[in-house]
């Protein structure tokens, strides 16, 4: 069985907010993703489904961003403090 | 800024049940009619914005340790600290389309008003949400907001024990390379009774912010009170929602290898009422 491994990292905006993410992988895979931070976002209801949806993926490393920056668009949110662009660099920067 | 006519006015609290404050906080963002002003305090707690994930921003065992409860609120935002010593503002604007930036404005420049009248004269606003006396920190604001509603609440720290803070609160690091952070960090924030080297009494500031908020909106206060309605839905809410482990320690499971045992069970004691709260809600539910 792969070992697990949870990895973390944050950014902070200037003159905004922070968004914090961790990802869950096991092996090649990424379990869960998880994005959490003191940022605004409306609608907030649609933002925690889209945090249900990540917290429960089986994709491979390298299609994760990928994957998280058509849900985060598709959403229709509004960030206010980070930009979806902060949340994927933090997610790269977890994924190298 | 015109609105109805009126501005509702209350003083609302229950700051032995930190739980309850929340749930009758979210029911008058949800229920209120008219434009409606509430203030009140909590007695020991961390109140974690809608999308923090509590092992990031609270240390649980201190927590545990000082008797501090945590509760998860309805808006985004960071985490802060709430005693006795910080009174919260908390305002509705039903038929409003603001969106989270301009209702901060709003908000913030009364509220910088209502400092000003009291004699903080050097309060500013510093978008996103904050509000600064010579770079310190003196309150922060929260804020969200429905097709037809918008509602921001603020912490104004009066005489809260900055100290206290400090242990509970997890500091990102992010945070600590800023090099103005970390040269003091209590220093960070000021209260209102340091920067004016007297005791401000809650009402004092309930007053101050009441008429720059009716004078900012153009409504005229009226004082009132809970009514039974709203009681009931809050005590819906309480038992539902925000007296449960499962609102309040979300996104928990997503990083629970990363604490240990003794923290995830501090954090499960100190994210639900006690015994003692929860009688103190049986008796509300007499009344």
């Amino acid at each position: 069985m792969s070992d697990v491994l949870i990895l973390c990292d944050e950014k902070k905006r200037a003159g905004g907010k922070i968004v914090k993410a961790c990802v869950k992988i096991r092996g090649d895979l990424v379990e869960k993703v998880m994005i959490s931070g003191d940022f605004f976002v409306d609608p907030a209801e649609k933002f925690e489904e889209l945090l249900q949806e990540l917290s429960n993926m089986k994709l491979r490393k390298d299609a994760v961003v990928t994957a998280v920056a058509e849900l985060l668009r598709k959403k229709g949110l509004e960030f206010s403090g980070v930009t979806i662009e902060d949340i994927l660099e933090v997610l790269n920067k977890i994924l190298q | 800024m015109s609105g109805s006519g009126i501005l509702r006015v209350l003083v609302a609290e229950w700051p032995e049940n930190q739980f309850f404050n929340l749930a009758f906080e979210e029911v008058l963002y949800l229920e209120s009619k008219l434009p409606t002003l509430r203030f009140w305090r909590n007695d020991k707690v961390v109140v974690i914005g809608r999308f923090q994930s509590p092992p990031l921003e609270i240390n649980s065992l201190e927590a545990r340790d000082l008797g501090i409860k945590l509760v998860r609120r309805f808006t985004g935002g960071g985490a802060v600290y709430h005693d006795l010593g910080n009174v919260n503002y908390a305002l509705t604007l039903p038929n409003h389309k603001l969106s989270i930036e301009e209702s901060f404005s709003v908000v913030a420049s009364a509220v910088v008003e209502a400092l000003g009248s009291l004699g903080v004269s050097k309060a500013y606003y510093r978008p996103l949400n904050d509000i600064e006396v010579d770079g310190l920190k003196i309150s922060g604001m929260a804020a969200c907001r429905t097709h037809d509603r918008v509602f921001v609440h603020g912490a104004m720290l009066v005489s809260s024990d900055i100290s206290i803070l400090w242990r509970v609160l997890k500091i990102s690091r992010e945070k600590l390379s800023d090099k103005k952070f970390t040269q003091s960090r209590v220093k960070r924030v000021t209260t209102v009774n340091e920067v004016l080297g007297r005791t401000v009494s809650p009402e004092e500031l309930y007053k101050a912010i009441s008429e720059a908020l009716s004078r900012r909106l153009g409504l005229e206060v009226e004082w009132g009170a809970p009514d039974n309605t709203e009681l009931r839905k809050a005590l819906n809410m309480y038992k539902g929602k925000y007296a449960t482990l499962e609102w309040n320690l979300k996104y928990v499971d997503e990083v629970r290898d990363l604490i240990s045992d003794e923290e995830y069970e501090a954090l499960k004691a100190i994210a639900r009422p006690s015994k003692h709260q929860e009688r103190f809600i049986e008796v509300l539910s007499l009344e």
